[in-house]
Protein backbone atom coordinates (compact mmCIF):
# COMPACT_ATOMS: atom_id res chain seq x y z
CA UNK A 1 0.00 0.00 0.00
CA UNK A 2 1.55 3.51 -0.82
CA UNK A 3 0.70 6.22 2.01
CA UNK A 4 -1.24 8.85 0.31
CA UNK A 5 -1.34 7.60 -3.42
CA UNK A 6 -4.32 9.53 -4.51
CA UNK A 7 -4.04 11.84 -7.72
CA UNK A 8 -6.68 14.83 -7.92
CA UNK A 9 -6.96 15.06 -11.84
CA UNK A 10 -8.86 17.85 -12.84
CA UNK A 11 -9.98 19.38 -16.16
CA UNK A 12 -9.75 17.10 -19.68
CA UNK A 13 -10.74 13.69 -18.38
CA UNK A 14 -7.23 11.34 -18.60
CA UNK A 15 -7.25 8.11 -21.89
CA UNK A 16 -7.71 4.77 -20.82
CA UNK A 17 -3.85 4.84 -20.95
CA UNK A 18 -3.63 7.28 -18.47
CA UNK A 19 -5.59 5.29 -16.20
CA UNK A 20 -3.71 2.01 -16.97
CA UNK A 21 -1.04 3.72 -16.53
CA UNK A 22 -1.00 4.96 -13.02
CA UNK A 23 -2.48 1.54 -11.45
CA UNK A 24 0.53 0.10 -12.99
CA UNK A 25 2.35 2.38 -10.44
CA UNK A 26 -0.66 1.73 -7.66
CA UNK A 27 -1.78 5.19 -8.05
CA UNK A 28 -5.22 6.11 -7.78
CA UNK A 29 -6.20 8.58 -10.37
CA UNK A 30 -9.35 10.73 -8.90
CA UNK A 31 -11.25 12.65 -11.38
CA UNK A 32 -12.90 15.41 -10.71
CA UNK A 33 -14.95 18.25 -12.83
CA UNK A 34 -15.60 20.52 -10.32
CA UNK A 35 -13.29 22.50 -8.55
CA UNK A 36 -14.39 23.23 -5.28
CA UNK A 37 -11.43 22.21 -3.20
CA UNK A 38 -9.59 24.29 -0.35
CA UNK A 39 -6.88 24.33 2.48
CA UNK A 40 -9.19 22.62 4.73
CA UNK A 41 -10.49 19.77 2.03
CA UNK A 42 -9.52 16.66 3.20
CA UNK A 43 -9.27 15.47 -0.57
CA UNK A 44 -6.01 17.37 -0.71
CA UNK A 45 -4.77 16.21 3.04
CA UNK A 46 -5.35 12.66 1.28
CA UNK A 47 -3.77 13.22 -2.11
CA UNK A 48 0.00 12.79 -3.31
CA UNK A 49 -0.46 14.82 -6.50
CA UNK A 50 -2.99 17.02 -8.52
CA UNK A 51 -3.00 17.25 -12.15
CA UNK A 52 -4.35 20.39 -14.12
CA UNK A 53 -5.55 18.89 -17.39
CA UNK A 54 -6.66 22.00 -20.08
CA UNK A 55 -6.99 22.47 -23.14
CA UNK A 56 -5.34 25.68 -23.52
CA UNK A 57 -3.93 28.85 -21.98
CA UNK A 58 -7.49 30.61 -21.97
CA UNK A 59 -8.95 27.37 -20.09
CA UNK A 60 -10.80 28.52 -17.01
CA UNK A 61 -9.37 26.36 -15.17
CA UNK A 62 -5.65 27.53 -15.05
CA UNK A 63 -7.21 31.02 -14.04
CA UNK A 64 -8.83 29.20 -10.89
CA UNK A 65 -5.63 26.98 -10.33
CA UNK A 66 -3.48 30.16 -10.45
CA UNK A 67 -5.58 31.78 -8.09
CA UNK A 68 -6.34 29.46 -5.34
CA UNK A 69 -5.19 25.57 -6.15
CA UNK A 70 -2.12 25.47 -6.65
CA UNK A 71 -1.38 26.92 -3.30
CA UNK A 72 -4.28 25.25 -1.65
CA UNK A 73 -2.45 21.89 -2.83
CA UNK A 74 0.82 23.09 -1.66
CA UNK A 75 0.31 23.89 1.43
CA UNK A 76 -0.70 19.90 2.07
CA UNK A 77 2.73 18.97 0.19
CA UNK A 78 1.10 17.78 -2.95
CA UNK A 79 2.81 17.57 -6.18
CA UNK A 80 1.26 19.66 -8.75
CA UNK A 81 1.57 19.12 -13.04
CA UNK A 82 -0.16 20.61 -15.74
CA UNK A 83 -0.70 18.90 -19.08
CA UNK A 84 -1.93 19.92 -22.38
CA UNK A 85 -1.66 19.74 -25.88
CA UNK A 86 1.76 20.11 -26.92
CA UNK A 87 1.24 23.23 -29.10
CA UNK A 88 0.06 24.80 -26.37
CA UNK A 89 2.71 24.49 -23.47
CA UNK A 90 3.98 27.57 -24.17
CA UNK A 91 0.78 29.69 -23.88
CA UNK A 92 0.04 27.86 -20.87
CA UNK A 93 3.43 28.10 -19.43
CA UNK A 94 3.08 31.83 -19.41
CA UNK A 95 0.06 32.10 -17.75
CA UNK A 96 1.49 30.87 -14.24
CA UNK A 97 4.06 33.89 -14.91
CA UNK A 98 2.35 35.61 -12.03
CA UNK A 99 3.08 32.87 -9.46
CA UNK A 100 5.84 32.73 -7.12
CA UNK A 101 8.97 30.99 -9.41
CA UNK A 102 8.62 28.16 -6.53
CA UNK A 103 4.89 27.72 -7.06
CA UNK A 104 4.97 27.36 -10.97
CA UNK A 105 4.06 23.83 -11.73
CA UNK A 106 6.13 21.67 -14.44
CA UNK A 107 3.58 21.76 -17.73
CA UNK A 108 3.68 18.25 -19.82
CA UNK A 109 2.34 17.34 -22.92
CA UNK A 110 -0.90 15.60 -23.22
CA UNK A 111 -0.06 11.92 -24.07
CA UNK A 112 3.39 11.61 -21.92
CA UNK A 113 1.52 11.59 -18.64
CA UNK A 114 3.47 8.12 -18.00
CA UNK A 115 6.68 9.93 -17.04
CA UNK A 116 4.50 12.30 -14.68
CA UNK A 117 3.37 9.73 -12.59
CA UNK A 118 6.80 8.38 -12.49
CA UNK A 119 7.52 11.84 -10.74
CA UNK A 120 4.48 11.78 -8.82
CA UNK A 121 5.83 8.11 -7.44
CA UNK A 122 8.85 9.66 -6.10
CA UNK A 123 7.29 12.56 -5.11
CA UNK A 124 7.20 12.96 -0.69
CA UNK A 125 3.52 14.57 0.26
CA UNK A 126 4.77 14.42 3.76
CA UNK A 127 2.47 13.40 6.76
CA UNK A 128 -1.35 14.70 5.96
CA UNK A 129 -2.72 16.43 8.92
CA UNK A 130 -4.47 15.83 12.20
CA UNK A 131 -7.51 18.51 12.08
CA UNK A 132 -7.67 17.49 15.71
CA UNK A 133 -4.50 18.74 17.03
CA UNK A 134 -4.95 21.54 19.77
CA UNK A 135 -2.40 24.42 19.30
CA UNK A 136 -1.93 26.29 22.74
CA UNK A 137 0.49 29.32 23.69
CA UNK A 138 1.53 31.70 20.95
CA UNK A 139 0.20 31.93 17.58
CA UNK A 140 2.09 32.02 14.41
CA UNK A 141 1.92 34.54 12.00
CA UNK A 142 0.53 32.86 9.19
CA UNK A 143 -3.31 30.90 8.43
CA UNK A 144 -0.54 28.38 6.44
CA UNK A 145 1.39 28.05 9.51
CA UNK A 146 -1.06 26.21 11.56
CA UNK A 147 -1.37 23.69 9.13
CA UNK A 148 1.74 23.20 8.61
CA UNK A 149 2.01 22.82 12.52
CA UNK A 150 -1.00 20.52 12.08
CA UNK A 151 0.88 18.01 9.44
CA UNK A 152 4.39 18.42 11.39
CA UNK A 153 2.97 17.07 14.72
CA UNK A 154 0.37 14.67 12.94
CA UNK A 155 1.00 12.30 15.39
CA UNK A 156 0.43 14.71 18.33
CA UNK A 157 -2.80 15.04 20.49
CA UNK A 158 -1.71 18.82 21.67
CA UNK A 159 1.02 21.02 21.45
CA UNK A 160 2.19 24.23 23.01
CA UNK A 161 4.06 27.00 21.69
CA UNK A 162 6.24 29.19 23.52
CA UNK A 163 7.82 32.56 20.76
CA UNK A 164 11.75 32.96 21.28
CA UNK A 165 12.71 36.61 20.40
CA UNK A 166 15.77 37.64 18.65
CA UNK A 167 16.16 36.56 15.17
CA UNK A 168 14.88 38.93 12.17
CA UNK A 169 12.98 37.70 9.69
CA UNK A 170 11.51 33.93 10.92
CA UNK A 171 9.85 32.63 13.62
CA UNK A 172 10.54 30.77 15.77
CA UNK A 173 9.24 28.85 19.00
CA UNK A 174 9.78 25.69 21.59
CA UNK A 175 7.25 23.71 21.50
CA UNK A 176 5.79 20.93 23.85
CA UNK A 177 4.12 18.22 22.53
CA UNK A 178 2.12 15.75 23.75
CA UNK A 179 2.22 12.44 21.74
CA UNK A 180 -0.62 10.77 21.04
CA UNK A 181 0.42 7.37 21.15
CA UNK A 182 4.03 6.42 22.14
CA UNK A 183 5.49 3.49 23.56
CA UNK A 184 7.53 5.62 25.85
CA UNK A 185 5.26 7.88 27.43
CA UNK A 186 3.68 11.18 26.07
CA UNK A 187 5.55 13.80 26.38
CA UNK A 188 8.72 14.05 24.18
CA UNK A 189 11.35 16.46 24.94
CA UNK A 190 10.84 20.13 23.74
CA UNK A 191 11.22 20.89 19.75
CA UNK A 192 12.32 24.06 18.03
CA UNK A 193 9.81 24.88 15.27
CA UNK A 194 11.03 27.87 12.89
CA UNK A 195 8.86 29.25 9.87
CA UNK A 196 10.07 30.96 7.21
CA UNK A 197 9.51 31.56 3.48
CA UNK A 198 9.24 28.29 1.72
CA UNK A 199 12.17 28.97 -0.72
CA UNK A 200 14.39 29.82 3.05
CA UNK A 201 13.17 26.79 4.37
CA UNK A 202 13.92 24.75 1.68
CA UNK A 203 17.49 25.87 1.39
CA UNK A 204 18.03 25.91 4.84
CA UNK A 205 17.32 22.04 4.99
CA UNK A 206 19.21 21.68 2.23
CA UNK A 207 22.19 22.74 4.02
CA UNK A 208 21.16 20.49 7.13
CA UNK A 209 21.29 17.19 4.89
CA UNK A 210 24.14 18.56 2.91
CA UNK A 211 26.78 20.40 5.40
CA UNK A 212 25.75 19.83 8.45
CA UNK A 213 25.60 16.05 9.96
CA UNK A 214 28.80 14.52 8.45
CA UNK A 215 30.84 18.50 9.22
CA UNK A 216 29.37 19.50 12.49
CA UNK A 217 29.61 17.63 15.96
CA UNK A 218 26.73 16.37 17.09
CA UNK A 219 26.62 18.02 20.12
CA UNK A 220 27.39 21.58 18.38
CA UNK A 221 24.21 21.72 16.30
CA UNK A 222 20.49 21.13 16.81
CA UNK A 223 19.12 17.67 15.28
CA UNK A 224 16.27 17.73 13.02
CA UNK A 225 13.48 15.54 12.41
CA UNK A 226 12.99 15.66 9.09
CA UNK A 227 10.07 13.88 9.17
CA UNK A 228 8.51 16.88 10.88
CA UNK A 229 9.94 19.48 8.28
CA UNK A 230 6.98 20.03 5.53
CA UNK A 231 6.63 22.77 2.88
CA UNK A 232 3.74 24.12 2.15
CA UNK A 233 3.16 27.53 -0.48
CA UNK A 234 4.10 30.65 0.76
CA UNK A 235 5.37 29.18 3.90
CA UNK A 236 7.71 26.56 5.29
CA UNK A 237 8.55 24.61 8.74
CA UNK A 238 11.56 22.91 10.59
CA UNK A 239 11.45 21.23 13.33
CA UNK A 240 13.89 19.89 15.48
CA UNK A 241 15.13 19.19 19.10
CA UNK A 242 15.53 21.87 20.92
CA UNK A 243 18.85 23.29 22.49
CA UNK A 244 17.97 22.70 26.30
CA UNK A 245 19.81 24.44 29.16
CA UNK A 246 21.68 26.97 27.01
CA UNK A 247 22.57 30.65 26.78
CA UNK A 248 22.98 33.12 23.23
CA UNK A 249 26.81 34.06 23.12
CA UNK A 250 25.51 37.62 23.21
CA UNK A 251 24.16 37.34 26.79
CA UNK A 252 27.58 35.50 28.14
CA UNK A 253 29.48 38.17 26.18
CA UNK A 254 27.86 40.33 27.57
CA UNK A 255 28.34 38.90 30.91
CA UNK A 256 31.82 39.02 30.21
CA UNK A 257 31.57 34.94 30.49
CA UNK A 258 33.07 33.74 27.10
CA UNK A 259 36.37 32.63 28.27
CA UNK A 260 37.51 29.76 25.62
CA UNK A 261 34.12 29.86 23.62
CA UNK A 262 35.37 31.52 20.90
CA UNK A 263 38.27 28.27 20.69
CA UNK A 264 34.98 25.98 20.83
CA UNK A 265 33.32 27.83 18.37
CA UNK A 266 36.10 27.66 15.59
CA UNK A 267 38.23 24.82 16.38
CA UNK A 268 35.07 22.49 17.47
CA UNK A 269 32.00 23.18 16.41
CA UNK A 270 32.95 24.96 13.00
CA UNK A 271 36.31 23.14 12.69
CA UNK A 272 34.90 20.22 9.73
CA UNK A 273 34.36 23.35 7.18
CA UNK A 274 36.87 25.31 8.18
CA UNK A 275 39.71 22.82 8.01
CA UNK A 276 38.57 22.06 4.60
CA UNK A 277 40.31 25.22 3.13
CA UNK A 278 43.85 23.45 4.30
CA UNK A 279 43.09 20.30 2.48
CA UNK A 280 45.42 19.74 -0.96
CA UNK A 281 43.06 20.34 -2.93
CA UNK A 282 41.58 23.87 -1.78
CA UNK A 283 43.85 26.06 -3.20
CA UNK A 284 44.03 29.71 -2.35
CA UNK A 285 42.32 31.88 -4.69
CA UNK A 286 43.33 35.33 -5.85
CA UNK A 287 40.07 37.98 -6.40
CA UNK A 288 38.75 40.85 -4.33
CA UNK A 289 37.48 39.65 -1.19
CA UNK A 290 34.16 41.33 -1.75
CA UNK A 291 33.58 39.21 -5.14
CA UNK A 292 34.54 36.08 -2.68
CA UNK A 293 31.47 37.10 -0.94
CA UNK A 294 29.33 37.88 -3.37
CA UNK A 295 29.84 41.60 -3.35
CA UNK A 296 29.93 43.84 -0.73
CA UNK A 297 26.43 45.09 -0.89
CA UNK A 298 23.31 42.89 1.23
CA UNK A 299 21.62 41.18 -1.95
CA UNK A 300 18.40 41.94 -0.50
CA UNK A 301 14.71 43.55 -1.50
CA UNK A 302 14.75 47.36 -2.67
CA UNK A 303 13.40 47.63 1.09
CA UNK A 304 17.02 46.91 1.86
CA UNK A 305 18.64 49.15 -0.33
CA UNK A 306 16.67 52.44 0.97
CA UNK A 307 17.23 51.06 4.30
CA UNK A 308 20.64 51.24 3.56
CA UNK A 309 20.77 54.15 1.68
CA UNK A 310 18.79 55.76 4.67
CA UNK A 311 21.41 54.89 7.41
CA UNK A 312 24.15 56.19 4.93
CA UNK A 313 22.17 59.61 5.21
CA UNK A 314 22.25 59.17 8.92
CA UNK A 315 25.78 58.90 9.12
CA UNK A 316 26.44 61.86 7.63
CA UNK A 317 26.42 63.86 11.00
CA UNK A 318 29.00 61.28 12.17
CA UNK A 319 31.65 62.11 9.48
CA UNK A 320 30.97 59.85 6.84
CA UNK A 321 30.47 61.57 3.36
CA UNK A 322 29.27 57.76 1.06
CA UNK A 323 26.04 56.35 0.29
CA UNK A 324 25.53 52.75 0.91
CA UNK A 325 26.11 51.97 -2.57
CA UNK A 326 29.09 53.68 -3.71
CA UNK A 327 30.45 52.52 -0.61
CA UNK A 328 30.02 48.90 -1.43
CA UNK A 329 30.83 50.02 -4.90
CA UNK A 330 34.44 51.01 -3.48
CA UNK A 331 34.74 48.11 -0.97
CA UNK A 332 34.37 45.65 -4.30
CA UNK A 333 36.77 47.38 -6.17
CA UNK A 334 39.53 46.94 -3.66
CA UNK A 335 42.59 45.14 -5.52
CA UNK A 336 42.76 41.04 -5.95
CA UNK A 337 43.74 39.59 -2.44
CA UNK A 338 45.16 36.08 -1.85
CA UNK A 339 42.72 33.93 0.12
CA UNK A 340 41.89 30.93 1.31
CA UNK A 341 37.59 29.29 1.17
CA UNK A 342 35.67 26.88 2.81
CA UNK A 343 31.95 26.42 3.82
CA UNK A 344 30.78 29.15 5.89
CA UNK A 345 28.29 29.74 8.07
CA UNK A 346 27.71 32.99 6.53
CA UNK A 347 25.18 34.89 9.19
CA UNK A 348 27.10 33.93 12.37
CA UNK A 349 26.14 36.83 15.10
CA UNK A 350 25.12 36.49 18.71
CA UNK A 351 21.63 34.81 18.80
CA UNK A 352 22.97 32.09 16.49
CA UNK A 353 25.26 30.43 18.39
CA UNK A 354 23.95 29.14 21.86
CA UNK A 355 26.19 27.83 24.66
CA UNK A 356 26.07 24.78 27.21
CA UNK A 357 28.29 24.01 29.42
CA UNK A 358 31.13 26.06 27.48
CA UNK A 359 30.48 24.39 23.99
CA UNK A 360 29.28 26.38 21.34
CA UNK A 361 26.45 25.06 19.51
CA UNK A 362 25.32 26.18 16.16
CA UNK A 363 21.93 27.29 14.98
CA UNK A 364 20.70 28.74 11.97
CA UNK A 365 21.99 27.27 8.79
CA UNK A 366 19.66 28.93 6.17
CA UNK A 367 22.58 31.41 5.16
CA UNK A 368 25.52 28.41 4.50
CA UNK A 369 28.02 28.75 1.73
CA UNK A 370 31.55 28.43 0.05
CA UNK A 371 33.03 31.86 0.82
CA UNK A 372 36.16 33.32 2.52
CA UNK A 373 37.60 31.65 5.31
CA UNK A 374 38.23 35.01 7.18
CA UNK A 375 34.49 35.82 6.75
CA UNK A 376 32.54 33.75 9.70
CA UNK A 377 35.08 35.31 12.12
CA UNK A 378 34.37 38.90 10.68
CA UNK A 379 31.13 38.89 10.64
CA UNK A 380 30.31 37.78 14.48
CA UNK A 381 33.31 40.85 15.49
CA UNK A 382 30.82 42.87 13.23
CA UNK A 383 27.95 41.67 14.76
CA UNK A 384 29.01 42.22 18.46
CA UNK A 385 29.89 45.51 17.40
CA UNK A 386 25.96 45.85 16.94
CA UNK A 387 24.80 43.53 19.80
CA UNK A 388 26.62 44.80 22.78
CA UNK A 389 24.75 45.87 25.62
CA UNK A 390 26.01 49.46 26.55
CA UNK A 391 23.09 52.10 27.39
CA UNK A 392 25.36 54.62 27.17
CA UNK A 393 25.86 56.22 23.89
CA UNK A 394 29.02 58.01 24.19
CA UNK A 395 30.72 55.42 25.84
CA UNK A 396 29.77 52.82 22.63
CA UNK A 397 31.20 55.50 20.25
CA UNK A 398 34.31 55.61 21.97
CA UNK A 399 34.92 51.37 22.00
CA UNK A 400 33.85 51.43 18.19
CA UNK A 401 36.15 53.81 17.44
CA UNK A 402 39.26 52.24 19.10
CA UNK A 403 38.24 48.75 18.68
CA UNK A 404 37.16 49.47 14.78
CA UNK A 405 40.37 51.68 13.88
CA UNK A 406 42.05 50.44 10.82
CA UNK A 407 45.27 49.30 12.94
CA UNK A 408 43.08 47.67 15.39
CA UNK A 409 41.74 44.79 12.17
CA UNK A 410 45.25 44.31 10.82
CA UNK A 411 46.91 42.97 14.08
CA UNK A 412 45.33 41.64 17.50
CA UNK A 413 44.51 44.74 19.38
CA UNK A 414 46.23 45.29 22.44
CA UNK A 415 44.60 43.98 26.19
CA UNK A 416 42.63 46.91 28.31
CA UNK A 417 42.71 47.52 31.93
CA UNK A 418 40.16 45.87 33.68
CA UNK A 419 38.38 49.05 34.82
CA UNK A 420 37.99 50.19 31.34
CA UNK A 421 34.62 50.20 29.98
CA UNK A 422 32.96 47.21 27.72
CA UNK A 423 36.64 45.70 28.25
CA UNK A 424 34.62 42.36 28.48
CA UNK A 425 33.89 42.50 24.97
CA UNK A 426 37.01 43.87 24.06
CA UNK A 427 38.68 40.64 25.18
CA UNK A 428 36.12 38.56 23.06
CA UNK A 429 36.69 41.01 20.37
CA UNK A 430 40.92 39.70 20.63
CA UNK A 431 39.33 36.09 20.81
CA UNK A 432 37.96 36.57 17.52
CA UNK A 433 40.54 38.50 15.46
CA UNK A 434 43.25 35.70 17.00
CA UNK A 435 40.99 33.68 14.73
CA UNK A 436 40.64 36.03 11.79
CA UNK A 437 43.99 37.41 11.45
CA UNK A 438 45.34 33.89 11.79
CA UNK A 439 43.20 32.74 8.56
CA UNK A 440 44.22 35.85 6.97
CA UNK A 441 46.53 35.25 3.63
CA UNK A 442 46.75 38.50 2.67
CA UNK A 443 47.70 42.23 4.48
CA UNK A 444 44.49 44.13 5.32
CA UNK A 445 42.02 40.70 4.68
CA UNK A 446 40.44 40.61 7.55
CA UNK A 447 40.00 44.35 7.66
CA UNK A 448 38.21 44.17 4.48
CA UNK A 449 35.72 41.27 5.65
CA UNK A 450 35.01 43.16 8.84
CA UNK A 451 33.93 46.79 6.88
CA UNK A 452 31.66 44.67 4.71
CA UNK A 453 30.11 42.92 7.35
CA UNK A 454 29.65 46.40 8.80
CA UNK A 455 28.33 47.92 5.90
CA UNK A 456 25.56 45.01 5.85
CA UNK A 457 24.59 45.82 9.00
CA UNK A 458 22.73 49.04 7.03
CA UNK A 459 20.74 46.96 4.84
CA UNK A 460 18.87 45.09 7.71
CA UNK A 461 15.86 45.63 9.69
CA UNK A 462 16.33 46.83 13.14
CA UNK A 463 16.21 44.30 15.75
CA UNK A 464 13.52 44.61 18.79
CA UNK A 465 15.21 46.72 21.47
CA UNK A 466 18.24 47.68 19.10
CA UNK A 467 19.57 50.78 20.39
CA UNK A 468 18.77 53.15 17.93
CA UNK A 469 21.63 55.23 15.66
CA UNK A 470 24.09 52.47 16.10
CA UNK A 471 23.94 50.82 12.56
CA UNK A 472 24.42 54.53 11.23
CA UNK A 473 27.79 55.26 13.57
CA UNK A 474 28.86 51.37 12.39
CA UNK A 475 28.35 52.41 8.30
CA UNK A 476 30.47 55.71 9.67
CA UNK A 477 33.12 53.11 10.77
CA UNK A 478 32.69 50.56 7.82
CA UNK A 479 33.79 53.96 5.74
CA UNK A 480 36.69 54.55 7.97
CA UNK A 481 38.19 51.03 7.52
CA UNK A 482 37.72 51.66 3.93
CA UNK A 483 39.57 54.77 4.10
CA UNK A 484 42.59 53.74 6.04
CA UNK A 485 43.28 50.42 3.76
CA UNK A 486 42.75 52.43 0.65
CA UNK A 487 45.31 55.14 2.48
CA UNK A 488 47.68 52.07 3.09
CA UNK A 489 47.54 50.80 -0.60
CA UNK A 490 48.31 53.98 -2.26
CA UNK A 491 51.16 54.52 0.63
CA UNK A 492 52.49 50.80 -0.25
CA UNK A 493 52.25 51.90 -4.60
CA UNK A 494 54.08 55.22 -3.95
CA UNK A 495 56.47 53.70 -1.99
CA UNK A 496 57.36 50.98 -4.36
CA UNK A 497 57.30 53.27 -6.90
CA UNK A 498 60.22 55.00 -5.66
CA UNK A 499 62.06 52.09 -5.11
CA UNK A 500 61.77 51.22 -8.82
CA UNK A 501 63.15 54.67 -9.59
CA UNK B 1 -11.52 7.71 -48.29
CA UNK B 2 -8.50 6.57 -46.60
CA UNK B 3 -7.02 9.65 -43.79
CA UNK B 4 -4.06 11.59 -45.33
CA UNK B 5 -0.89 10.31 -43.55
CA UNK B 6 -0.11 12.21 -40.33
CA UNK B 7 3.27 13.59 -40.64
CA UNK B 8 5.84 13.44 -37.99
CA UNK B 9 8.94 14.38 -36.72
CA UNK B 10 11.58 13.01 -35.08
CA UNK B 11 14.08 14.04 -31.92
CA UNK B 12 15.99 11.47 -28.94
CA UNK B 13 16.16 13.42 -25.55
CA UNK B 14 18.76 11.50 -23.21
CA UNK B 15 18.15 8.82 -25.60
CA UNK B 16 14.85 8.02 -25.75
CA UNK B 17 12.67 8.64 -29.24
CA UNK B 18 9.90 11.26 -29.58
CA UNK B 19 7.69 11.34 -32.69
CA UNK B 20 6.14 14.76 -33.15
CA UNK B 21 3.32 16.04 -35.49
CA UNK B 22 5.16 19.40 -35.07
CA UNK B 23 8.17 20.81 -37.66
CA UNK B 24 9.66 23.25 -34.93
CA UNK B 25 9.71 22.69 -31.06
CA UNK B 26 10.49 25.32 -28.28
CA UNK B 27 12.62 24.60 -25.49
CA UNK B 28 9.81 24.59 -23.45
CA UNK B 29 7.77 22.17 -25.26
CA UNK B 30 10.81 19.84 -25.14
CA UNK B 31 10.63 19.86 -21.60
CA UNK B 32 7.10 19.03 -21.38
CA UNK B 33 7.86 16.24 -23.78
CA UNK B 34 10.35 14.67 -22.22
CA UNK B 35 10.06 16.09 -18.33
CA UNK B 36 13.08 17.57 -18.10
CA UNK B 37 13.30 19.41 -14.97
CA UNK B 38 13.65 23.44 -15.45
CA UNK B 39 17.22 23.68 -13.47
CA UNK B 40 18.40 21.05 -16.19
CA UNK B 41 20.02 23.04 -19.11
CA UNK B 42 19.25 21.57 -22.40
CA UNK B 43 21.88 20.55 -24.87
CA UNK B 44 21.98 19.90 -28.28
CA UNK B 45 24.58 16.84 -29.53
CA UNK B 46 27.29 18.21 -31.49
CA UNK B 47 27.62 15.88 -34.84
CA UNK B 48 31.53 14.98 -35.12
CA UNK B 49 33.61 17.64 -34.65
CA UNK B 50 31.31 20.28 -33.26
CA UNK B 51 30.65 21.30 -29.81
CA UNK B 52 27.73 20.11 -27.55
CA UNK B 53 25.01 23.87 -27.99
CA UNK B 54 23.38 24.97 -24.96
CA UNK B 55 19.39 26.21 -25.61
CA UNK B 56 18.55 29.28 -24.20
CA UNK B 57 15.05 29.82 -22.97
CA UNK B 58 13.70 31.87 -26.33
CA UNK B 59 15.79 29.17 -28.73
CA UNK B 60 13.55 26.56 -30.75
CA UNK B 61 15.01 23.42 -32.78
CA UNK B 62 14.15 22.87 -36.23
CA UNK B 63 13.33 19.35 -36.72
CA UNK B 64 12.17 19.61 -40.21
CA UNK B 65 15.74 18.43 -41.99
CA UNK B 66 15.83 15.48 -40.10
CA UNK B 67 16.23 14.06 -36.13
CA UNK B 68 17.65 16.25 -33.50
CA UNK B 69 19.33 14.82 -30.39
CA UNK B 70 19.57 16.47 -27.82
CA UNK B 71 20.48 15.60 -23.87
CA UNK B 72 19.41 17.65 -20.39
CA UNK B 73 22.90 18.69 -17.89
CA UNK B 74 22.33 19.46 -14.12
CA UNK B 75 23.74 22.90 -13.50
CA UNK B 76 27.06 22.82 -13.07
CA UNK B 77 29.41 25.04 -11.85
CA UNK B 78 32.73 22.60 -12.68
CA UNK B 79 36.52 24.62 -12.46
CA UNK B 80 34.58 27.90 -11.05
CA UNK B 81 37.16 29.04 -8.42
CA UNK B 82 39.76 28.20 -10.20
CA UNK B 83 38.51 29.94 -13.42
CA UNK B 84 38.23 33.12 -11.18
CA UNK B 85 41.29 33.02 -9.87
CA UNK B 86 42.81 32.80 -13.17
Amino acid sequence: MIYRNNVIWLGVAPTDSDLQDAKTLRLEIVHKKGLGLSETDTALANSRAIIFSVHNGSDVLIEQATARLIGASMVHGLMVRTICPLIEVDPVTRTFSSLDAWMIPRVAAHGHTSRIFNDILDHTPGPRWNTKLRIKGDKPKYAEDEVLLKRAFHDCTEINLCKITGGTSADVFQVFAELGDSRVGPHPLPFFVKFDRSPKIRRELDNYRDCSALFLPFYARPNLDFSRCVLGAKRGIIVGNFVEHSASLIDLANQGATQGIVGSLFDDALRGWRRQAYHHNQKPITMPLAKSLGGAAWQGSQAAQKRAEACAQQAKKHGATMSAEMLANRLDALPPMTHRCATMHGDLHGDNVRVRNGQAILIDLASVGSGPLVADPASLDAALALQMEEQNFAIWQTFIDKAFDVDALLNVPGALLPATPLSHIHDMLRDIRRVGLADQLSVGEYAVAVAIFLLRHAYRKPRDGESPGRRAYLFSAAEKILLGLEDRLQAKHSSSAQGAN
Amino acid sequence: MSKPPTVSYLLYVNGERFEVPLPQLTVNQIRALASIAPQFELMIEGVGSKPDLQLGLNDQIDLSHGAVVLFARPPTMFGMARSMSE
